[in-house]
């Protein structure tokens, strides 16, 4: 049924006013404390009233975590069925999925290391981790998941387990998008993956790493030739940027030829412009996708905001990775 | 077969309300779920979405009102029923246009009315606006009652 949406996309327009707007990060930029920031939350209804018993100088983490477990308890309540979200909530899988690795061998596990929100559940996670056991996770997580977990138990290279598990990731989100039929959902997974090849390359250059790392961490799509991208990143910076300038992301050198973390500034930008027409549907899933996108970015930006007022960090360095708003 | 001429008649007075009736309920069906959504999260806009979510629901009485008119014309509801074939099925004929309109236009008014509806979630103050684009869907309506109810009204002055 192409329409069975409508209710939760009205739901979601009458949510979008809660958005913060560029004004209102422009208020919580002009705070003058940490506590002064928090309050302002407040004021905008983030977080919960377990907040207001632990004061306005609490960790702001308590807020943010509480703001995403809304945002999924939200999403629960509008679609029972998860599976057309599964390009956005892979993320959480595979973060959770590292988690779950590391936190086992290095004997640390917490609830603290997980993220709420995923497809596969958290216990079920710990339980295929402590037994060895992958076969119960989702097709694409059990090979990788055995993979990282051996070369860990073995090589104790943490490193090496995270490759494997972002290359699972990506490989994931690509096929998440070629398989779906709602076009932000395909042009999202296809941005999703052509940056992270990006970023790969860029972050493989600044440490040296081989033609072998690019040729076994890239991810092939459709919008970047990563056959071209790993041997021009092999011939030097210079020569990366000019293949950049003449992909579908010619935008992204002046951010990646300063640091990486302006490339993620970039990369969230993009992720915002790109579902910036979802504002006009009002039938389709595309709005549901566009407001927790929207919604992880502004707890993304709350985040900088309140630990850069905490830190006392100057203001020019906090606005320089402000992204850009929804609202 | 000599009621045959009541029986084509009688068959469009059916597709009229038949065919009005389902864009109706379509259409207000699916403006319906847009204004729960509004409401759920807003009751106070309650009054506004409720006259955007009402606004597919006229086809389905001017379905009624043209089937209600043939049954009257063709001695159904009072009179005799001595209706020719020609004239049964000119009546048949006549019934066409609010059903094939009413049905389709109650549904296409239904996308610009939850459109709309979006609107006033957002922009409360635009209510105005977000009427007027639903609105003038129904002008198409309003055209082919207007046939509709012409032809009806004039069939017994026709010698067929």
């Amino acid at each position: 049924m192409k329409d069975r949406y409508t209710y939760a996309v009205a739901r979601i327009r009458a949510r979008e006013l809660s958005l913060l707007s560029e004004q209102d990060v422009s208020r919580l930029m002009a705070c003058e404390s940490y506590e002064e920031c928090v309050n302002a939350l407040r004021d905008k209804g983030w977080g919960d009233e377990t907040l207001d018993a632990k004061g306005p100088d609490c960790d702001y983490q308590f807020m943010l975590k509480a703001e995403e477990q809304r945002l999924w308890q939200l999403v629960a309540e509008l679609v029972a069925d998860r599976e057309p979200f599964r390009v956005i909530l892979l993320p959480i899988d595979y973060h959770n999925l590292k988690a779950a690795i590391k936190g086992y061998i290095t004997e640390s596990l917490s609830k603290d290391l997980f993220m709420p929100g995923g497809t596969v559940d958290i216990s079920r996670l710990i339980k295929c981790v402590e037994e060895g056991d992958f076969a119960n996770l989702p097709q694409g997580m059990t090979e990788p998941a055995r993979e990282a977990f051996y070369k860990l138990l073995h090589t104790e290279d943490g490193q090496l387990c995270d490759d494997i598990i972002d290359k699972a990731f990506l490989n994931a989100i690509k096929a998440e998008g070629d398989g779906s039929k709602v076009g932000l959902i395909k042009a999202y997974a296809e941005f999703f993956v052509a940056s992270a090849n990006i970023k790969i390359v860029f972050r493989g250059q600044a440490m040296h790493k081989g033609r072998e790392f690019l040729s076994s961490e890239l991810v092939a799509c459709d919008s970047l030739d990563v056959k071209k991208l790993t041997e021009v990143a092999m011939m030097g910076q210079a020569d990366l940027l000019e293949y950049l300038e003449v992909t579908p992301y010619a935008d992204v050198v002046p951010f990646v030829a300063e640091s990486l973390q302006r490339f993620d500034v970039w990369r969230d930008n993009r992720i915002i412009e790109l579902i910036e027409a979802e504002k006009y549907d009002c039938f389709s899933i595309g709005p549901i996708i566009a407001y927790i996108l929207a919604r992880q970015n502004e707890i993304k930006v709350a985040r900088i905001i309140l630990s850069g007022k905490r830190n006392r960090a100057e203001s020019g360095l906090i606005k320089e990775r402000i992204r850009m708003m929804y609202a | 077969m000599s009621n045959l001429g009541v029986v084509l008649a009688l068959l469009g007075a059916a597709l009229a309300s038949l065919m009005a009736g389902i864009g109706s309920a379509i259409g207000v069906g699916m403006a319906g779920e847009a204004a729960a959504g509004v409401v759920t999260e807003d009751p106070g806009k309650f009054g506004k979405v409720l006259l955007l979510q009402l606004l597919p629901g006229t086809q389905g009485i001017y379905g009624l009102l043209v089937a209600v008119l043939t049954l009257i014309q063709i001695g159904i509801l009072g009179g005799s029923s001595e209706v020719s074939l020609g004239q049964g099925l000119l009546y048949l004929v006549s019934c066409l246009p609010i059903a094939f309109v009413g049905l389709w236009s109650a549904i296409r008014q239904a996308r610009a009315a939850v459109s709309g509806i979006s609107t006033v979630a957002k922009r409360p103050e635009q209510m105005g606006k977000a009427m007027i684009f639903p609105a003038m869907v129904e002008t198409y309506a309003i055209l082919a009652l207007l046939v509709s109810v012409l032809s009806i009204l004039n069939i017994p002055k026709i010698n067929v």
